[in-house]
């Protein structure tokens, strides 16, 4: 069957920071530029990130961006890509300059510069002491983000294909990018975008784990894209977690409630975390009070009927602080839980927050195929989906809203200069969009598996062996029961098979693409013997740089697994050789 | 309103923040949505065109509607339960 063709210069698959970003970059230039995207735009996840984002103006102290590259390489545990953070860090006063120029309402200090406010890692003097770095408009800052490049976008008459979901890949015989397909959801037609380059950004993915912060749509749609063109995903194991998600909701609740006295309990009422950090106690590192969650239940300590989850104490707060320091925790709880913090316990677990892997791509925004880094010609990626690599193996607050438009920027610097050497668009190969067809026709056999029920194990299976507590054992088990997850998944079925609109259909081919990320998540995590950053291994407590220090690559095919070098040499600055990363 | 428009409507309940699926979603699942009528999809269509931010003040509580009715049905969507 011969698919309907549109064609433009770019596609800009996602419209969230990275994906807006880029695009504006495109059309200002001229590129004609399409994005898609399934949600409208102002409603992708990047409007959830309230915290803010960090550059090293400097305006309440002195700060530089050699301190924030040296914080950021910490964080990362040494595996991220000296390269890219240097440039990440370098440009991040640009960047964000060139937001509030775009109508970008920072909170401001009363001398007219922008506030900065303190935030976890984010240090003076190479790791001495506490700086302020992070730019905020309120508590409300990916919101004004999208919002200022969304304007800015239409201005620059960047086309919208807004509840368009893209398929997978177009590439060629030379193994260039040359467009992909996409369901139109309003008609249920399914379009070849024909481009001269593909660029993702598809955002996140934290919706393998039954216990996540993310909002539903993060599916990870551009890793499962990747990985099923034969593209590999890069140190897909690093997952940050935060250790106080409302249990059974997600709802994250901030650091600041044990920072007031809040404190954590297992099912004996014991205050467990005295046993793990006697100093600290419930104020220790994220990691630290995870894993000490993840072993109490584990070991039979947890609350409640299926002994999943432990307790956080607030209620001796009083209703005041509860009220003040949790805007929205206490209503939350109690509609959903039926459970009022200021006067009962409420129940919580270690949750996913971040994916730290995704499409390879050097800081030029290229995606990069193998240990020798080969260029994809016509594909490029930013922000959550992708891996320049900066957050390496943990992510430091507030710097995905600057991976976003840093990379998103640079990324669409190189469109720009990729499309100028191609005066006509490449052809298509001559089955383009067979492929997908047949994807989706597989989900409309009568009989198969339910979408609902996979996906529920497949988040289950996640959380008990791969989150914060991690063995050879435990992943052992879970690749084996991963590996049956996935196979049930290739059989799913759809009920309801009317063309348009159909969400029954967009859920299972979104579940298609979050499985794929599940896999490779648990193979790579079973097979890194080490501790580095946000995979913490119960058998192997030490990070291990002569064996270790260097990216994963996952291959679908075959569920491969190969390593490559981690970048050691900075753009213009020495190299921060491995320290030991404490705080 | 016809069946692809309320499947629009579902599926623009999908928004950014976890917080505000977590509510759609229980009122969906818990079948509560599938019982509104036709002003009440409006209203709906309506809620669903608010700012993310702006729909959690109100699901919170911190925010009321001037509308009577469109307050009514955010009380529903809150106090919806799944069985
Ligand atoms: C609760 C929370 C708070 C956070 N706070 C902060 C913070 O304060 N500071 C910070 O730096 N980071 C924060 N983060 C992380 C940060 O918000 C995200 O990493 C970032 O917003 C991701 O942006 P993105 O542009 O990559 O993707 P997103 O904003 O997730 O956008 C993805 C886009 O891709 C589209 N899309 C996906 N798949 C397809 C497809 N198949 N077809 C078409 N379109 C598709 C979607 O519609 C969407 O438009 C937070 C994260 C969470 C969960």
């Amino acid at each position: 069957m011969s698919l309907p063709i549109l064609k433009f210069d770019a596609v800009v698959v996602g419209g969230g920071g990275a994906g807006l970003r880029a695009a504006l970059q495109l059309s200002e230039a001229g590129v004609k530029t399409v994005v898609l995207s399934k949600v409208f735009p102002t409603r992708s996840h990047t409007a959830a990130a309230q915290g803010g984002i960090s550059a090293s103006f400097g305006n309440s102290e002195e700060d530089n961006w050699h301190w924030h590259m040296y914080d950021t390489v910490k964080g990362a545990d040494w595996l991220g890509d000296q390269d890219s953070i240097e440039f990440m860090c370098k440009q991040a006063t640009d960047a964000v300059a060139e937001l509030e120029h775009y109508g970008m309402p920072f909170d401001r200090l009363d001398n007219g510069k922008i506030y900065q406010r303190p935030f976890g890692g984010h240090m003076a003097e190479f790791g001495k002491k506490p700086v302020r770095r992070a730019c905020a408009v309120a508590d409300r800052t990916g919101h004004a983000m999208l919002h200022a490049l969304y304007q800015r976008n239409v201005k620059a008459q960047t086309h919208f294909f807004v509840e368009w979901m893209a398929l997978d890949l177009i590439r060629d015989k030379d193994g260039d990018v040359v467009g992909v397909t996409a369901l139109e959801m309003e008609t249920g037609q399914v379009y070849i975008i024909h481009a001269k380059a593909v660029l993702f950004a598809t955002g996140g993915s934290g919706r393998i784990y039954q216990a996540s912060t993310n909002a539903f749509i993060n599916t990870g749609d551009g890793v499962g894209m990747a990985l099923r063109a034969g593209l590999p995903v890069e140190d897909i194991e690093f997952w940050q977690f935060h250790p106080t998600g409302l249990a059974g909701a997600g709802v994250l609740i901030t650091e600041g409630v044990r920072g007031e006295g809040g404190y954590l309990l297992n099912a004996n009422g014991e205050r467990f975390m005295e046993r793990y950090a006697p100093t600290a106690k419930d104020l220790a590192s994220r990691d630290v009070v995870s894993r000490a969650m993840q072993v109490e239940i584990n070991e039979g300590r947890g609350c409640g009927a299926n002994k999943d989850h432990v307790l956080l104490k607030l209620d001796h707060l009083g209703a005041e602080v509860i009220d003040q320091r949790l805007p929205g925790i206490r209503e939350i709880s109690i509609q959903f839980l039926g459970i009022d913090p200021v006067k009962q316990p409420i129940p919580v677990v270690p949750t996913c927050h971040y994916m730290m892997g995704g499409i390879p791509t050097n800081y030029r925004g290229e995606v990069i195929d193998g240990i020798d880094e080969k260029i994809v010609k016509g594909f490029y990626a930013a922000g959550e989906c992708a891996c320049a690599s900066v957050h390496g193996a943990n992510r430091l607050g507030t710097n995905s809203l600057l991976d976003l438009v840093v990379f998103g920027k640079s990324a669409g610097n190189s469109v720009i200069e990729f499309v100028k050497t191609l005066p006509e668009h490449k052809e298509l190969p001559e089955n383009a969009g067979q492929y997908s067809l047949e994807r989706m026709a597989k989900l409309e056999v009568e009989q198969g598996e339910n979408i609902a029920d996979v996906r529920r194990d497949m988040q289950v299976c996640m959380q008990q062996h791969a989150s914060v507590f991690r063995t050879q054992k435990v992943l052992d088990e879970g690749v084996a029961r991963m590996r049956e997850i996935y196979e049930r998944a290739k059989k799913v079925v759809i009920k309801d098979k009317s063309k348009v609109f159909n969400t029954a259909r967009v859920e299972a081919l979104e579940f298609l693409n979050t499985v794929e990320v599940a896999l490779a998540t648990m193979i790579a995590a079973a097979a890194r013997t080490e501790s580095r950053g946000a995979h913490a291994r119960e058998d192997y407590p030490d990070r291990n740089d002569e064996k270790w220090m260097k990216h994963t690559l996952y291959y679908r095919d075959g569920q491969r697994l190969e390593y490559k070098e981690v970048h050691t040499k900075p753009l213009s600055v020495d190299y921060i050789p491995p320290a030991k990363r404490v705080y | 309103m016809d069946y692809v428009a309320v499947e629009k409507l579902k599926w623009r309940s999908r928004r950014s923040m976890l917080e505000l699926d977590l509510y759609f979603d229980r009122f969906i699942q818990c079948g509560d949505f599938a019982l509104l009528n036709e002003d009440e999809l409006k209203l709906y269509q309506m809620l669903l065109e608010l700012d993310d931010g702006d729909l959690l003040l109100l699901f919170q509580g911190k925010q009321q509607l001037a509308d009577e009715h469109a307050q009514q049905l955010v009380d529903k969507i809150i106090s919806s339960k799944l069985s």
